[in-house]
């Protein structure tokens, strides 16, 4: 990957290349978050279906942007950056979703049901 | 509200006593009055001695990373030195006559701040400091990635130290335990500045261990030898590794959740107040989210003690590398998976306490593996029982029993009638002592030379090894008796006869752990008195196994001659075995090391003046404090001379120097390894 952050020794195909990768991660993450505000604000879907897509649309920017901005992508270079994100990542779901978990089943327990978990 | 914030008369610790003269407030006062002498004893001593300067230029302001793992261990040392004494108070307490001669609040705030000591300011800070010694010699490289960043993170340790210090002579510590759970640490209950010490001692201290992890994984990831894969680094670097993991991504949920009680406390935020859709139970959910993985960080590194000292000792290659590693690296994702043990009582359903019951199980058998990975290296080994020896073979007969608790306490059905109880507290004692405290003893015995060039005395050693390992038993192992009796913990006195006799042990094993310590002191001060005769300037004074003994001792500033090309996992070994007494070299360069700077104790002081300002509201300076600290360190990013050269002839001369002694030094026979004719480079094969 660093062949795109120096100037040295790049030729301009390989500068087309890199630039190509930074305008597309750049118009791709425009359009996501603008189709996130969209459907957000639109009312066109209902409100949990609404979240759902928001929420694609925010790991399919993540995504993107690793890959645009981060170079973070499947080729062999990239590989142990590729591992170090993808355990990061299985720590935070680890994190995350075991908080709800616990959350949500001691709201239960309280007979608050699922709803309670909104008021946290 | 005037600049001193919440500050008043009251809050120094002399005034208490002065109005109502008691046992309790007489030691609380005693206490700040040791921290007020002593720290003016040492103020003296240094400009009496003229130590000021070098003590300036030679080590606070180094970046060196054996200085700065050294810098830490005192540090670790000196409040080892308290939580101990905290803890014979305590146990005094508990065998004189109900309700015992410490009001219940100073009770409360004894086992608050041993908790959180000992966890924070003793076991982080002790093995952090054995990693940074270690771990780059072992790897073969010069220095850690970062050295500035290395040195910030000491200094924003020693500032969270020296406000828990503090708490004895301004105001109070908080009384919450070590875990500080809300509601009671909430703004209503616990009105005054006790938590907000625990809070902002814990923010400077866990940032300070996220860089400190950051800077580790970094360097083992960057700067190993060449030909060293993963597969070839020594296990304390491989355990430093999963360790740094933990550390950059446990510390995280603490300084949230300590964060977020601030604002509770100072912003009106209702994150865990019982009210007003605030969920406290959360806390706990996200302490021990940090707090398990924690656990690990402390364990994993003595772990990987063990696997040099054993080897070293049985005069044997470490059994099962393999394994040993995959062990470390299961135990690593594991210990992100069972936090949920640490509050099994709290009313989830036993469906979902079953599955971490189970969890914590599994995370068992990594580390039984490893178990037998050490016993089967010292199969048919020849065994030297040096003291680091000592203390890696207590820890396993004790760290086996700890284990068998703690599995019985991952049972759900069994934990919640021991939870709470004095059986959970011998259980977390049994775990740590020899766990880790044993590991960094013996990493201390073991690796001392390194950074010295001297031995430290076996005797007085030994001593200390007996005084800790029976100290130990006889402190905890009534305990266990007494919980399954029903003893709670944090108590501030007991009115059950039947729980008398046991604690009385109890305290006869906290007295013999203090034995212990004392030895300890007595340990580095005999051996600084005889270093002329234990010095090993030759290096490798164990017949050691790792690339850190192919090195003189004391090591020199920039580590190695030339570094080393790797081509197994005991290059060490193999240079021995063909006869060589130094690694060749290979090629001798220009190398920068950074100079030393007085920056990162300006940070960190200017970190910890605001972390003051915030435990006491005193708004308006940690806000000048917070922007300084930023000014500063935008200050040192501009500057661009902040390394020197030492050239390729001097590192030359350094290679030619080290040769010639090394062949000028005689050969010793194992027999006499703890003798003073050992002067380094002790050999199997008796001349």
């Amino acid at each position: 990957m660093s062949h795109i952050n120096s100037d040295k020794g790049m030729d301009s195909g390989e500068y087309k290349h890199a630039m190509a990768r930074y305008v597309w991660g750049f118009a791709l993450s425009v359009v996501l978050t603008l189709a996130g505000v969209v459907i957000a604000g639109g009312g066109v879907f209902g409100a949990s279906l609404a979240w759902s897509i928001v929420g694609i649309l925010a790991i399919a920017q993540l995504v993107i942007q690793f890959w645009a901005f981060m170079h973070v992508d499947l080729s062999q270079d990239a590989r142990p950056d590729l591992y170090l994100v993808m355990f990061t990542f299985v720590i935070i779901i680890l994190m995350a979703a075991g908080t709800v978990w616990v959350l949500a089943d001691l709201a239960s327990r309280m007979g608050m049901g699922a709803g309670g978990m909104t008021g946290m | 509200m005037s600049i001193l914030g919440s500050l008043d008369l009251n809050d120094v610790f002399i005034v208490p006593f002065l109005k109502e003269p008691t046992l309790s407030t007489g030691i609380a006062a005693g206490a700040g009055g040791i921290v007020v002498l002593g720290a003016l004893a040492v103020a003296l001593l240094l400009t009496v001695k003229g130590w000021w300067k070098p003590l300036w230029s030679e080590w606070l302001t180094s970046l060196d990373h054996k200085k700065i793992g050294v810098m830490y261990v005192v540090l670790a040392a000196i409040m080892l030195i308290r939580g101990v004494l905290e803890a014979v108070v305590m146990r005094a307490q508990q065998v004189s006559p109900a309700p015992g001669f410490l009001s219940v609040e100073h009770h409360a705030e004894l086992f608050s701040t041993h908790g959180t000591i000992m966890i924070f300011f003793v076991a982080m800070p002790f093995l952090t400091g054995v990693i940074n010694v270690v771990m780059p010699l072992q790897i073969g490289a010069r220095d850690m990635e970062f050295p500035f960043m290395n040195a910030v993170s000491l200094w924003l340790s020693v500032g969270g130290a020296a406000l828990v210090m503090a708490s004895l002579v301004v105001g109070h510590f908080e009384t919450g335990g070590w875990t500080a759970y809300p509601p009671y640490t909430g703004i209503k209950l616990s009105p005054n500045e006790g938590v907000d010490y625990w809070i902002w001692s814990l923010a400077l201290t866990s940032v300070g261990t996220t860089l400190s992890g950051i800077n580790f994984a970094v360097t083992i990831y960057k700067q190993r030898a060449p030909g060293m894969d993963l597969m070839k680094m020594p296990i304390f670097a491989w355990t430093t590794l999963c360790t740094a993991i933990l550390m950059i991504f446990a510390m995280m949920p603490l300084t949230v959740a300590s964060f977020m009680l601030a604002l509770d406390r100072h912003a009106g935020f209702h994150f865990f107040t019982a009210s007003n859709g605030g969920n406290m139970m959360n806390f706990a959910n996200m302490f021990w989210l940090f707090g398990h993985p924690e656990v690990y960080i402390l364990i994993l590194p003595a772990f990987g003690v063990f696997s040099h000292v054993i080897p070293t000792f049985s005069g044997k290659k470490l059994y099962g590398y393999t394994s040993l590693v995959w062990a470390t690296i299961a135990i690593a994702v594991l210990s992100f998976t069972v936090w949920v043990h640490h509050f099994f009582t709290m009313g989830q359903t036993a469906n979902l306490n079953a599955i971490f019951g189970i969890a914590t199980m599994t995370i068992g058998v990594p580390t039984g593996v490893k178990v037998f990975n050490w016993l089967l290296t010292m199969w048919r080994g020849k065994l030297r029982f040096s003291t680091a020896m000592l203390f890696s073979a207590g820890f396993m007969f004790t760290f086996v029993i700890g284990g068998i608790t703690g599995v019985m306490l991952a049972n759900p059905t069994i934990d919640f009638a021991t939870h709470n109880s004095l059986f959970l507290v011998a259980h977390f004692h049994n775990m740590l002592i020899p766990g880790l405290l044993f590991g960094m003893f013996a990493a201390v015995n073991y690796w001392f030379p390194l950074a010295f060039g001297f031995r430290l005395d076996e005797t007085w050693g030994r001593r200390s090894f007996w005084f800790w390992m029976i100290g130990f038993y006889l402190a905890f192992m009534p305990l266990y008796a007494i919980g399954l009796m029903g003893a709670p913990r944090r108590m501030a006195f007991f009115t059950d006869p039947a729980y008398f006799p046991w604690l009385v042990v109890a305290m006869i094993g906290a007295l013999c752990v203090l034995a212990g310590l004392t030895s300890q002191v007595i340990q580095i001060w005999v051996s600084v008195k005889n270093r002329e005769s234990l010095m090993v300037p030759a290096g490798d004074p164990w017949d050691g196994r790792g690339l850190e003994w192919s090195l003189g001792c004391p090591v020199p500033e920039y580590d190695f001659t030339t570094v080393p090309h790797i081509t197994s996992r005991e290059p060490w070994v193999d240079a021995k075995a063909a006869g060589k007494r130094v690694m060749d070299p290979t090629e001798f360069v220009d190398i920068h090391l950074p100079k030393p700077t007085g920056m990162p104790i300006l940070v960190a002081g200017v970190a910890t003046v605001g972390a003051f300002a915030l435990i006491f509201e005193m708004w308006l300076i940690a806000a000048v404090c917070f922007v300084a600290m930023w000014v500063l360190v935008l200050i040192r990013s501009y500057d661009t001379d902040w390394e020197e050269t030492i050239t390729a002839e001097e590192l030359r001369e350094g290679y030619e120097a080290h040769k010639r002694l090394v062949e000028t030094t005689p050969k010793v026979s194992l027999d006499d390894e703890f003798t003073s004719k050992n002067r380094g480079l002790i050999l199997e094969e008796a001349v």
